[in-house]
């Protein structure tokens, strides 16, 4: 197949869905393959909300519905050695308040000079929980929006931006936007496990953090950044089995492994990525020696 | 009605390593937990001087790997990976720079008069754009220092087929940016590689004696706005001034280096 002409066309079709105009082709004859990709967004992103009309103090959900355009990829908040992970800048009527972004787990992406990175290279959806204040007023709509502005990369990394605006309206009750809603619970889904599941088990010992997934036939840690440092996650951040040793760092005050487990069930195409969120408690030198 | 603008940087789901800033004014005034947590990490005397006397006790280790290693004569433009570490001297290169002249580390600081500043370097990166083009970070750098006898270098270490590299975009980047300093050409990456440098930009600053006194971040900001504080303006003060690199390590931020496949 010839990937020259494959891969304009999935951005067209990525940009097209977002409302976009599709982009010129900025191939000029004199620079090498990695700089003729076509002009405009690597990675759409649409605002979507669980609600039409919200009753006030009650809470809603926003999700930033993305799509990456194939071969590209965009960075999850954690501990990435390049990159940048996507920022947020919600406008929200006064006394509106938002909650953290939730991401679905990334990937471990490791590139030339040994760079290890947790990465997003499939169409993925960041939720947040947005409250609405007890005292807001029955009757009035509002604006809320967000700014977004992003880092894709393959061998080439474009900074891209975008502006989403949805109107909510405040009512007696709750409003449910269905279409939207089905898509949200969808990405809920899609999150990873907060509860650590039979099968899984997760350990600190001394300096080292396991994870043991029954069933696994490989294992991931993509960490969040934390007080610990991690001895090599070039080395220990994976595991062709169903356990994962990573080698922690020396640090004086107790701290947390925080970061995301993802565990790899059944193989090829019928493979399964289930991730738990997890965050265990280290013992620091000091209380060790106690 | 009045909009409240509120900011919630991913990043803040993860606190972002101790060198480096929430991405806005804004983030620190939601988020004063966060930033006190960041101020401790990056204050604490205590896990400072743990860190130094831990990296001491790694350096003891690595000589010793180094004294095995020397065995098996590998090519000499091939160090040990990540080889740059902060005091111990900074790996000799021999690069040709976007004119064809040729800069040899080695004669650049061989009076023991000059700091060097490297600046791992790649023009179509949008990191590289924020401090060249739409702030002059670099430039303004160069126009303090570069007086004082400090001498600046951008390695750019992308292979053939990646973002920024060849000679022709180098010269037309350092003409778009008035860049006042040479961009050494690092096709292999062997350079690259054998100082470890990971984004662009990728800052390495070498002492007067020839050792690493610096390596990280150019700034606490890993968004599109620079940061509060320039490490590297605050190294090079300290290298002048004659006392210790205060924070001679931090992580750096950008694109990734586009080392050859």
């Amino acid at each position: 197949m010839n990937h020259a002409l494959f891969i304009p066309v999935l951005v067209g079709v990525a940009v097209a869905a977002c409302g976009a105009p599709p982009a010129p082709n900025a191939a000029t004859p004199a620079e090498p393959p990695a700089q003729s990709e076509p002009d405009g967004e690597r990675m759409s992103q649409k605002l979507l909300s669980s609600v039409t009309a919200a009753a006030p103090g009650s809470s809603f959900t926003l999700a930033l519905s993305c799509r990456v355009a194939k071969g590209w990829h965009t960075y999850w908040p954690g501990l990435n050695d390049t990159g940048a992970p996507a920022s947020f800048e919600f406008s929200l009527p006064a006394g509106w308040t938002v909650g953290e972004p939730q991401w679905p787990a990334p990937v471990r992406h490791v590139s030339p000079g040994d760079l290890v990175d947790y990465v997003i290279e499939d169409d993925f959806t960041v939720l947040v929980e947005v409250q609405v204040p007890k005292d807001a007023v029955v009757g009035t709509a509002h604006e809320v929006s967000v700014a977004a502005g992003w880092l894709v990369c393959k061998n080439v990394c474009v900074m891209e931006s975008r502006t989403s605006t949805t109107t909510i309206r405040v009512e007696k009750s709750t409003v449910a936007r269905a279409e939207h809603a089905e898509l949200i619970d969808a990405a809920r889904k899609k999150l990873p496990e907060t509860m650590v599941p039979a099968g899984l088990e997760l350990k600190v010992q001394g300096r080292e953090f396991s994870a043991t997934w029954q069933g696994a036939s490989s294992m991931e840690f993509c960490p969040l950044d934390s007080a610990v440092p991690y001895e090599n996650l070039l080395k220990d951040g994976a595991s062709d089995s169903a356990t994962l040793r990573v080698k922690l760092g020396d640090f004086p005050n107790s701290a947390r492994v925080e970061g995301v487990v993802v565990g790899v069930f059944g193989a090829d195409r019928k493979a399964v990525r289930r991730a738990v969120r997890v965050s265990l408690p280290v013992p620091g030198d000091e209380a060790e020696k106690r | 009605m009045t909009t409240r603008k509120l900011l919630a940087a991913f990043a803040g789901v993860a606190l972002l390593s101790a060198a480096i800033a929430l991405p806005t004014a804004q983030a620190d005034d939601e988020k004063p937990k966060q930033k006190v947590q960041q101020d401790e990490k990056v204050k604490n005397p205590e896990a400072e001087k743990f860190n130094k006397d831990k990296e001491k006790a790694k350096d003891k280790d690595k000589e010793k790997a180094k004294d095995k290693s020397q065995d098996d004569e590998k090519s000499k433009n091939k160090p040990a990976e990540g080889a740059a570490e902060v005091g111990k001297p900074a790996p000799a290169f021999t690069l040709t720079d976007t004119d064809g002249t040729t800069v040899n580390l080695a004669d650049v600081v061989k009076g023991g008069t000059k700091i060097v500043v490297l600046e791992w370097f790649n023009p179509g990166c949008p990191f590289i754009l924020k401090h060249h083009k739409d702030n002059k970070t670099f430039n303004d750098l160069y126009a303090k220092y570069h007086e004082k006898g400090v001498e600046f270098f951008a390695i750019n270490s992308g292979a053939k087929g990646m973002q920024g590299y060849g000679k022709e975009a180098n010269r037309q980047a350092k003409t778009d940016f008035a860049l006042p300093y040479p961009i050494l050409l690092d096709e292999s990456g062997d350079v690259g590689h054998a100082y470890g440098a990971k984004t662009t930009p990728h800052v390495f600053i070498i002492a007067k004696d020839g050792t690493v006194a610096y390596k990280g971040a150019i700034d606490d900001d890993n968004s599109m706005k620079v940061g509060k504080t320039n490490y590297a303006a605050k190294a090079l003060d300290e290298l002048l001034a004659g006392t210790s690199v205060t924070t001679p390590e931090t992580k750096p931020y950008g694109c990734g280096v586009k080392y050859a496949k």
